[in-house]
């Protein structure tokens, strides 16, 4: 009898316990992502182009992330400042991309830093870092970056570049040992280590210096499940908004907080548009604590971004918005830096030297392409009720005579030198009230005023919905579309229930001068310094599938470090090394 | 009499114990239901919905019988002209106005902007689904030329669509109070189209006959087919749409 109110008892207990750790006050989510990023050099000179390529994994099926996402890249400082930036889409884990180093940049150790917005959720520790040195162009001297080691400890780098004994080795063969100037070379990369079945990697062959043998010994792992900061907390309280995955959206976070009190201003609705000939229109709505985010599809990609906020009836609220910069990377690295020594100071001084002559005949490219990405517009109406093109008629000299004249469905009052616009519903056949929505050029606009002064020379469509329009829970009391000839939105001043940013874009790779010598042309008459030689983010190879490269050597006759670096279906980092040397005679 | 005392204790005795039992599982289950985490979204794909977007709708006035497809809302989903999904909401669809619904907030109805929609899918209660997409097909005899929403039979080598059409006739009728007013009387009608590759959409009925004489260059083809494979007759939608079925996937052969 005893027994079992016991058992009874502690079945109660477990339930009771149960229900109080069960009521959101404990969540905990594991950042499964990780992410493994290469560079296609380690000493660069300010104003060349830093390539790059990532692996984005994912670390409970070891193995690249299935699911598309965005990758987020910085270079910066020691002090945390950021030189450089970029974003790239990861596709079946993998990306490309590049980064123009400012040819302003100050000699130094720099960080390149890796992760998505996810990984945002965690300690900073847990995003990619690698380092880097770049020299500024222009200086005469390295003293900074020597920090006291002698030349002795050369040796001793030279003994412990050893290759961290996770890192596995693959098979390079090249057709020749030493090449002259401008000769074709190829090579084939081959899986040896065994259990591999597939190997994504990417190949640089680069001027061979201590600087690069040595990072290659101290390549990582990316951190593993036990490693701190790679648990987040999801339950009620988190008053911080949790950053997403993004798989099919990027996304934007910010928060709204009243100007006076700074108190947040939770439950208000918020508009987002963008300067198009087409109308777009998004809404969201604050949490509790002020916090909101909207999604960005790829057709925002490189635009302003305007977001409104709706004001409430008789609200006076002085609101301010603050938007959360993805870019922004909190905290300070420890640098680990590498001692330099005479043969690094002789490396760097030559560079600065090629890098000035491929500058003086345009080799390096220092603005990016933006990628063309097809994506479908996020309309708030695809055909509106009526739709007017003022050239159609005589002319009228503003939007007043324009409403009057040509548009039935819109009335213009004023009152009290304030103009009001009024869209009749037909549906219930009354004009609704004063506060339509207005887009001028796709952008969301404060009120009519702003456009009052256009007549029939600016405006070349309106269109109207003339009706209330309902989005999801938002009742729109009709829509009016305006489009102008000659972008006259950037004349509008907006009020300070508006904000402006930009979104960001995404580039392609620039052109590398990686010159074909089979053909003679103005072309091969140019310098060649090449200090890389060849770069390809996209190798794939598999047992008995070899993967294989052809490039042209340059005039720079010395000698380059193949370095073959990627990742395993297993999620393993594979690296592989060898040498070429250009002579100036065979 | 203490034989029946004991009786009785052991009889309590037996019912508590399986009293206990079922108190302990009923227990069990409810805390492994209660530590059960709530689902967690991460992913903008999972918390980013497309909005949905129309204006007031107004339903028709009641009458006999009815303009919709189903007189409840249902389960369903849509799928607009971007490409994104809006799922788990319920719909209706207004076959006489030709008018897609969404219930929003349990109370305001919402006809759904056409030019938005691509197709959608309702899950009647009784199992299945049936899927409409808007077309703009040119049908046979009918006049208009407006889009409309065409429920989809089958689809591969022959298409095979249902045009749920509503009519309405104004019926005088009397009043309680003795007055004549006037009562709209709903008829529905479903009419049948197929349509072969890019061809020109025909209309058919429940005949075999009227399906391979549709496209007179293809009627041996679906002759021999109908035959190799037995088909019986026609009387009802669900075996046109058999019919078609097994054309299409006996079609290469």
């Amino acid at each position: 009898m005893y027994k079992k109110f016991f058992v009874l008892g502690f079945v109660l207990l477990q339930f009771t316990f149960s229900l109080i750790t069960a009521n959101g006050n404990d969540k905990q989510v594991l950042i499964s992502e990780r992410i493994y990023l290469n560079t296609d050099r380690k000493i660069y000179v300010a104003g060349e182009n830093l390539l790059f390529n990532l692996y984005l994994l994912d670390i409970n099926s070891n193995s690249l992330a299935n699911y598309p996402s965005i990758g987020y890249i910085v270079v910066r400082n020691k002090n945390g400042d950021v030189f450089g930036k970029s974003q790239v889409k990861i596709i079946n884990g993998k990306a490309a991309g590049a980064i123009h180093l400012s040819d302003t940049l100050q000699s130094g150790y720099y960080h390149v830093v890796a992760y998505t917005n996810f990984m945002r959720n965690g300690s900073p520790d847990i995003f990619f870092k690698s380092e880097i040195l770049i020299a500024n162009r222009f200086d005469k001297d390295f003293f900074g970056l020597v920090s006291g080691q002698n030349s002795d400890s050369t040796s001793s780098l030279h003994a412990t570049a050893t290759v961290s004994p996770d890192i596995k080795k693959i098979n390079i063969i090249t057709d020749k040992a030493a090449y002259s100037k401008r000769e074709k070379a190829s090579l084939k990369i081959n899986i040896t280590s065994p259990g591999i079945k597939l190997l994504d990697f990417s190949v640089s062959i680069v001027e061979k210096n201590l600087m690069e043998e040595t990072f290659a010994a101290k390549a990582s792992l990316p951190k593993g499940r036990d490693s701190k900061g790679v648990f987040f907390d999801v339950s009620e309280r988190n008053e911080n908004p949790i950053h997403m995955a993004e798989d099919k959206y990027a996304e934007i976070i910010g928060r709204l907080t009243d100007k006076n009190s700074g108190d947040p201003v939770g439950y208000q609705v918020l508009y987002l548009s963008s300067p198009d000939t087409i109308n777009n229109f998004k809404y969201t709505v604050t949490n509790s604590r002020g916090y909101f985010r909207f999604p960005l599809s790829d057709y925002y990609n490189g635009k302003d971004v305007f977001i409104k906020v709706k004001q409430r009836d008789g609200e006076s609220l002085d609101p301010k918005m603050e938007i959360d910069s993805k870019f922004k990377v909190e905290g300070s690295f420890t640098f680990d830096p590498l001692p330099i020594d005479s043969s690094v100071i002789s490396y760097l001084k030559n560079s600065q030297n090629i890098v000035r002559i491929q500058k003086s005949f345009a080799l390096i490219q220092s603005a990016f392409k933006p990628q063309q990405m097809t994506s479908s517009v996020p309309l708030l109406f695809r055909v509106p009720d009526f739709t007017v093109a003022p050239a159609d008629f005589v002319e009228l000299k503003d939007f007043v005579e324009i409403a009057r004249e040509i548009l039935p469905s819109v009335k213009i009052r004023k009152r009290d030198d304030v103009y009001y616009a009024e869209i009749l519903d037909w549906q219930k056949r009354m004009f609704m009230a004063p506060k339509p929505l207005i887009f001028f050029d796709g952008v969301l606009i404060d009120d009519i005023s702003q456009i009052i002064p256009y007549g029939t020379k600016d405006i070349k469509k309106v269109d109207v919905i003339s009706s209330k329009w309902i989005v999801d829970h938002q009742v729109l009391e009709g829509v009016l579309s305006v489009n102008s000839h000659n972008n006259l939105w950037k004349n509008v001043t907006l009020n300070n229930n508006n904000l402006r940013i930009k979104a960001e874009d995404y580039y392609e790779l620039p052109n590398l001068f990686q010159p074909n010598y089979s053909i003679v042309d103005v072309k091969s008459r140019e310098p060649d310094f090449r200090q890389l030689l060849y770069w390809n983010p996209n190798g794939k190879a598999s047992p008995g599938n070899a993967a294989t490269f052809e490039f042209f050597t340059s005039d720079y006759a010395t000698s380059y470090l193949i370095k073959v670096t990627g990742i395993s279906d297993k999620g393993e980092i594979v690296e592989g090394y060898s040498e070429i040397e250009v002579k100036d005679k065979l | 009499m203490k034989d029946t005392a004991k009786l009785k204790l052991k009889t309590s005795y037996k019912t508590m114990k399986t009293l206990n039992i079922y108190i302990f599982s009923i227990l069990v289950f409810l805390s492994l239901a209660a530590n059960a985490q709530d689902e967690i979204h991460l992913r903008t794909s999972e918390i980013f919905d497309a909005p949905l977007i129309g204006r007031n709708y107004l339903p028709p006035s009641v009458g006999k019988g009815s303009p919709y497809l189903y007189d409840n809302f249902l389960n369903g989903y849509v799928v607009f002209i971007t490409g994104d999904t809006v799922r788990n909401k319920l719909f209706k669809y207004d076959c006489l106005k030709n008018d897609f619904i969404w219930m929003a907030d349990g109370k305001s109805m919402i006809a759904l902007d056409h030019n938005l929609i691509k197709s959608f899918t309702l899950f009647p209660r009784e199992g299945g689904e049936r899927i409409f997409e808007k077309t703009t097909l040119k049908l046979p005899f009918i006049a208009d030329s407006l889009f409309r929403y065409l429920e989809v039979l089958a689809k591969g080598e022959i298409d095979l669509y249902s045009f749920h059409k509503v009519e309405v006739e104004a019926e005088a009728t009397t009043g309680l109070s003795g007055g004549l007013y006037q009562l709209n009387a709903y008829s529905a009608k479903n009419l049948y189209f197929i349509q072969l590759e890019d061809l020109s959409v025909r209309q058919v009925r429940f005949s075999k006959r009227s399906i391979y004489e549709a496209y007179p260059e293809y009627k041996e083809k679906i002759r021999k087919i109908m035959r190799a494979n037995h088909s019986g007759g026609i009387r009802n939608e669900y075996q046109l749409t058999q019919l078609v079925k097994l054309i299409n996937e006996n079609w290469k052969d």
